[in-house]
């Protein structure tokens, strides 16, 4: 089989799709040590900074929330400090975790951009990974 | 300056070009909704995505937080494509106002062409409030060729 070397980008027809950009889409991910959310620390976040080609930016974080009781927290998600989705979860006793999941189909400009996850305490004492293996999971990645 | 190894043949020409085309704009979308509540009155809240796919399989995600209103409210969340059922989850609420978060999801293995995708949250029993928070906390919905 012959192996042939090609320096630089391949582009194809007018508008110039490049192999280039469609092997060098960005992404990032982010597995919290494990925290608490409570009276003494309200909140705490998360950032993943991307360069992207232009294509559209998957974001999603996943995890479960311990609570004492119905303690409650706000997660959000942000792209350079502007937000972007949110979502409420809520414990109904204690110790009845409760799973969640955020995501949001972004289409920001190509370019450096920085995502970022937000736990906002809302009521009580809420903690996110148990174990070493329960941890809050937030990930990006262009499509 | 990259490099690209090519170990065997390449063909670059029209078709090829049209290919790589394809993969370069692999079709998308989203629906971000803005909040609203499922009771009696209102029993259903639709959002679409429509697609033109090259034969590559189509990633659907459906997000969001149910905020039971009266206690164990609960709603469907159901995913379609051109009006066949893909699959569906139950959310169900613990207590009044105990925010329970949901993921739908599903791979779908479609031929190429022009597709609509619904996702459809429908009531249950109660009252369930999407978007406690307002629409910035309202349920997305996304799909896209992968």
């Amino acid at each position: 089989m012959a192996t042939r070397m090609i320096d630089g980008n391949i582009e194809v027809d007018n508008t110039g799709y490049s192999l280039h950009d469609l092997v060098s889409k960005g992404y990032g991910t982010l597995r919290f040590q494990p925290f608490t959310i409570d009276a003494t620390t309200t909140i705490n976040t998360g950032t993943i900074p991307i360069t992207t080609t232009g294509r559209p930016v998957f974001a999603f974080c996943t995890g479960d929330l311990n609570p004492t009781d119905t303690a409650w927290v706000r997660i959000i998600i942000y792209r350079d400090g502007v937000q972007l989705r949110g979502q409420t979860v809520q414990g109904y006793a204690t110790s009845c975790h409760n799973p969640f999941s955020l995501s949001v189909l972004d289409y920001p400009s190509e370019g450096h951009h920085e995502y970022s996850v937000s736990f906002i305490r809302g009521s009580g004492t809420s903690v996110f990974g148990s174990g070493t293996e329960s941890q809050a999971i937030f990930s990006i990645f262009e499509i | 300056m990259g490099k690209i190894k090519i170990n065997g043949n390449v063909c670059v020409g029209n078709a090829d070009a049209f290919l790589l085309k394809n993969i370069a704009n692999r079709p998308y979308g989203t629906v971000k909704f803005v909040a609203f509540t499922i009771d009696s009155t209102n029993t259903s809240q639709e959002g679409a995505i429509t697609l033109t796919t090259s034969g590559r399989p189509v990633y659907l995600i459906c997000t969001g937080d149910l905020n039971p209103g009266t206690g164990t409210d609960w709603a469907a969340v159901s995913l379609y494509r051109d009006g066949t059922f893909l699959k569906q989850i139950l959310v169900q609420g613990a207590a009044s106002s105990r925010n329970n978060p949901f993921a739908a999801t599903y791979l779908d293995n479609v031929a190429a062409g022009t597709h609509v995708y619904k996702v459809y949250i429908t009531q249950g029993s109660g009252t369930c409030v999407f978007g406690e928070d307002g629409c910035q906390e309202a349920p997305t919905f996304s799909a896209w060729e992968i």
